[in-house]
């Protein structure tokens, strides 16, 4: 009888477990969820639930920000392949693949309408530059879809149909039924539906039962919308949200790890690409001895210092890690960003400031941003150059930027982790700021100082692996000798998550809003 | 008096359309561009100028200025500009935790600060006046966003009495939610209640029919209670209504300490994203509060003291 009781009770207890939800919360530390439809999500609050909620044909392996073709992973494709030109690529799709509340199967049609919705300028989304050099798309059944090019490019996919960047395939059915209602009631094919939004607080989804990998081993997914660095950390050591977005204060993830010994530090790697652009029209930063100047009194260390493994130097205008990237042992002999103060005082006075000289920066109240100006501005000092810092909000810093406005620029971006997407956004001519274009361009490399144009262009045609790398390095060395910019250290994509509650299931060496938690687990209530 | 209150009622339409007005010109001179706040650094300008024909803002001003009025008048605020959600459900979500504070933190002042406030009147340079005077010392000191932070590490963190996150569901729970958010709000009113409450007290007991009262051996009790501090609560209440809507501002910071949803979070994310439509729907919000909190300050003052009229 004893024995029958204590069964019963374990069995109940057993069962009990076995039907309650398990709740994994993310605390991100954007305001608020600005768009959950692929055309218009921006940031990490849009990015992270938009990346559960859909598939892409193709991404990088989960954890991974590999982008070379051979190492993708399938996910609505389950085989691809390029045409040796470089002109076009064809997509297989799997056979079965569900759309969340019953929306049907995902079949060449929705891709066909999604890339069609996204180059269509009436659409009105940021990325639909990425979709420009698409002139037709075949769909020759329902599994099969051949995109077609204007140009030889053999990294096309990694800007239109990558997560992050607008290639998230969109149901059409869905699209145009809810029109305008769609960004808020979103319907994708990921491991984690669309449930419910709560203004300004958070996104609830569930797990998707029919997900083609199977359904997740986490119920139910919490997105929370936690700005305050100070709420939000409290909240993670206590234990209300399981993982979080960090912060990028020196000594933040250290005091972290002290209070709370079982968090996994998730290093998203290459990180982004952080440059202090000098603009080029504004004197005395026309003359290259006092870009030279600034440059060589700039000692990445000084990063290394403060955060520790979490930021690593950047030589070229991408970070280390980056296709195409140039390391140390690339740079010439003679090569003008290195760290030299002597030889940067010496600058100063053979451009006629042997007493120093002040310049006025306006900076965005963001503290990754102002931590970077911080730095810059106590390394210039000892050299004499005086940083007369004005903080603005980030909108203003935003608008402001791209009005020409500002002496130096500290700018932050997340591109694919190529090369030739920095290239094209910071250094091409066309992107100066003020032309119609995305007015990235800071410096005005491209109409002063040189311009590498055509060799970029070269560079992003080129078929050869080998010949593409060379002429990307080459493009940068030619690009930074004029010191159009000074590339700074580059910080991983700083999340954490409690490694007793929950396990990804498989190591994060990517930012958190580029894989899924289809294999996620929850390891305590 | 119901006159009076439709009197004042009416003229709450030129506040208002005087606040519709500053709110909506303040807005279109800051700095920053709610398109590329809404489609981020990818945007293309045609992506930018097709979001800002959709939005209307492509229009003469005059006309989005008209517009925005007759939108107003009819309480309809339409849809925010960054995520499309409408603004009437924003804001009813928003509203009901935003009051609930600040009423709780009024509360938590009127509850401490005015009898500690008569007491150390009453027992003015004594043990209880110093406490008193060291508890408005600390109230005023802190920081709200500082003291916030303590009581979440103190009562949530370690002890953890209180939640950390959000403002509840349901009665009990959003009770609970109240309590630490409320205590931060609270503890400031408390201290400048209980200044104002002393030192109109104070103020008070010197007059001459005090001293009449006394003379004529009235309890001392009875003295204080009924001759002198209802004539100390009107500079109070007073005080106290300025005070509200003060405490309504403070709700801001402490909702972001608190990641509680309200009218101040819902504010501090339109202006980051210049998100115009919401921002002005909150903001007619807040002025059509302290309208209504000053009418209800001048009602009560005439309850208090029925020598004030009300005309």
């Amino acid at each position: 009888m004893k024995l029958f009781i204590h069964t019963c009770v374990a069995a109940l207890l057993l069962s009990t477990a076995a039907m309650a939800e398990s709740v994994v919360r993310v605390g991100v530390s954007q305001r608020d969820i600005g768009s959950m439809d692929p055309a218009f999500g921006i940031g990490n609050g849009d990015e992270f639930p938009m990346r559960q909620i859909y598939s892409v044909l193709v991404g990088p392996k989960n954890g991974t920000s590999d982008l070379t073709f051979a190492n993708l992973q399938g996910e609505l494709a389950e085989k691809w392949e390029m045409a040796p030109d470089a002109r076009s690529v064809t997509f297989y799709l799997r056979k079965g693949v569900q759309w969340h509340r019953g929306y049907g199967e995902v079949t060449s049609d929705d891709v066909a309408f999604t890339i069609a919705r996204m180059r269509d300028p009436k659409t009105g989304t940021a990325y639909s530059s990425n979709f420009q050099e698409i002139v037709s798309v075949e769909t020759p059944d329902r599994y099969t879809v051949k995109i077609n090019l204007s140009k030889p490019n053999p990294f096309f996919y990694a800007f239109a149909l990558m997560p992050r960047f607008g290639g998230y395939i969109q149901p059409r059915k869905a699209v145009e039924e809810l029109g305008e209602k769609f960004r808020q009631n979103p319907v994708g094919s990921g491991p984690f539906a669309f449930s419910a939004y709560e203004s300004k607080q958070k996104v609830i989804l569930k797990a998707f039962e029919q997900y083609w990998e199977g359904k997740p081993r986490i119920d139910q997914l919490e997105v929370l919308f936690l700005p305050e660095t100070a709420a939000r950390t409290l909240a993670f050591v206590k234990g209300d949200v399981d993982m979080i977005e960090g912060a990028t204060v020196p000594g933040w993830q250290a005091s972290l790890k002290k209070q709370k010994p079982t968090t996994v530090f998730d290093a998203g790697r290459p990180g982004g690409t952080w440059a202090l652009h000098f603009n080029m029209t504004r004197k005395p930063l026309d003359d290259i001895r006092v870009r030279e100047a600034i440059a060589r009194a700039i000692d990445q260390n000084a990063w290394v210092a403060a955060f520790g493994d979490f930021v690593t130097p950047t030589y070229g205008v991408s970070p280390v890690g980056y296709y195409g990237a140039l390391d140390k042992a690339d740079l010439p002999a003679d090569w003008p960003l290195l760290y030299d103060p002597a030889k940067s005082k010496k600058l100063l006075a053979e451009a006629g400031f042997p007493n120093g000289l002040t310049i006025e920066v306006f900076i965005t109240e963001r503290e990754e941003y102002k931590t970077n100006l911080l730095i810059i501005q106590e390394q210039l000092r000892k050299v004499g150059i005086q940083i007369n810092m004005r903080v603005v909000d980030h909108t203003s810093y935003h608008n402001d930027i791209r009005r020409d406005l500002n002496t130096m620029v500290v700018y932050g971006s997340g591109q694919p982790p190529l090369t030739q997407a920095v290239l094209n956004a910071f250094y091409k001519s066309s992107a100066i700021v003020g032309k119609p274009t995305r007015n990235m361009n800071f410096s005005h490399y491209g109409d002063l100082a040189g311009n590498s144009d055509s060799l970029l262009e070269q560079a992003n045609q080129e078929i050869d692996d080998t010949k593409r790398i060379a002429l990307l390095k080459q493009v940068q060395i030619e690009i930074l000798r004029q010191i159009p910019a000074y590339p700074l250290p580059s910080a991983a994509g700083s999340w954490m998550h409690d490694g007793k509650t929950l396990e990804i299931g498989f190591p994060v060496k990517a930012y958190m809003g580029t894989f899924t938690l289809a294999k996620a687990s929850r390891l305590a209530p | 008096m119901i006159g009076y209150i439709l009197r004042r009622l009416l003229e709450v339409i030129p506040t208002v359309l005087l606040v519709l007005t500053l709110v909506f010109f303040a807005l279109r001179i800051m700095p920053g561009d709610p398109a590329i706040a809404a489609l981020g650094e990818f945007a293309t300008p045609d992506a930018i100028a097709r979001f800002r024909e959709k939005l209307g803002l492509n229009q003469p001003l005059y006309m989005q200025y008209f517009g925005f009025i007759a939108q107003s008048l009819t309480a309809d605020f339409g849809t925010s500009m960054n995520n499309g959600a409408p603004i009437g459900d924003l804001l009813g979500q928003a509203l009901p935790y935003t009051i609930s504070l600040a009423l709780a933190a009024t509360s938590i002042g009127i509850v401490i600060g005015l009898p500690l406030g008569a007491m150390t009147a009453v027992h003015r340079d004594g043990k209880l006046d110093a406490f008193g005077r060291l508890f408005a010392l600390i109230g005023f000191s802190l920081p709200d966003f500082y003291f916030g932070i303590l009581l979440l590490l103190v009562f949530s963190l370690h002890l953890d009495w209180f939640p950390m996150l959000g403002g509840g569901k349901g009665f009990f729970d959003q009770l609970h939610h109240l309590v630490l958010p409320a205590i931060t709000l609270g503890l400031v009113m408390a201290a400048f209640t209980m200044r104002l409450t002393r030192s109109s007290l104070l103020e008070v007991l010197k007059r001459d029919y005090v001293r009449t009262a006394r003379g004529k051996g009235v309890a001392e009790r009875w003295v204080i209670f009924k001759h002198a501090l209802r004539n100390a609560l009107i500079p109070v209440t007073t005080g106290m209504g300025i005070y509200l809507l003060t405490t309504l501002s403070g709700t801001i910071t402490v909702e972001l300490v608190f990641s509680r949803p309200g009218l101040g979070t819902l504010l501090i994310g339109g202006v980051s994203a210049r998100d115009y439509t919401l921002v002005q729907a909150g903001l007619v919000v807040f002025a059509f509060f302290v309208v209504v909190v000053n009418l209800l300050t001048d009602l009560l003052c005439a309850a208090i003291d029925p020598r004030i009229t009300l005309r």
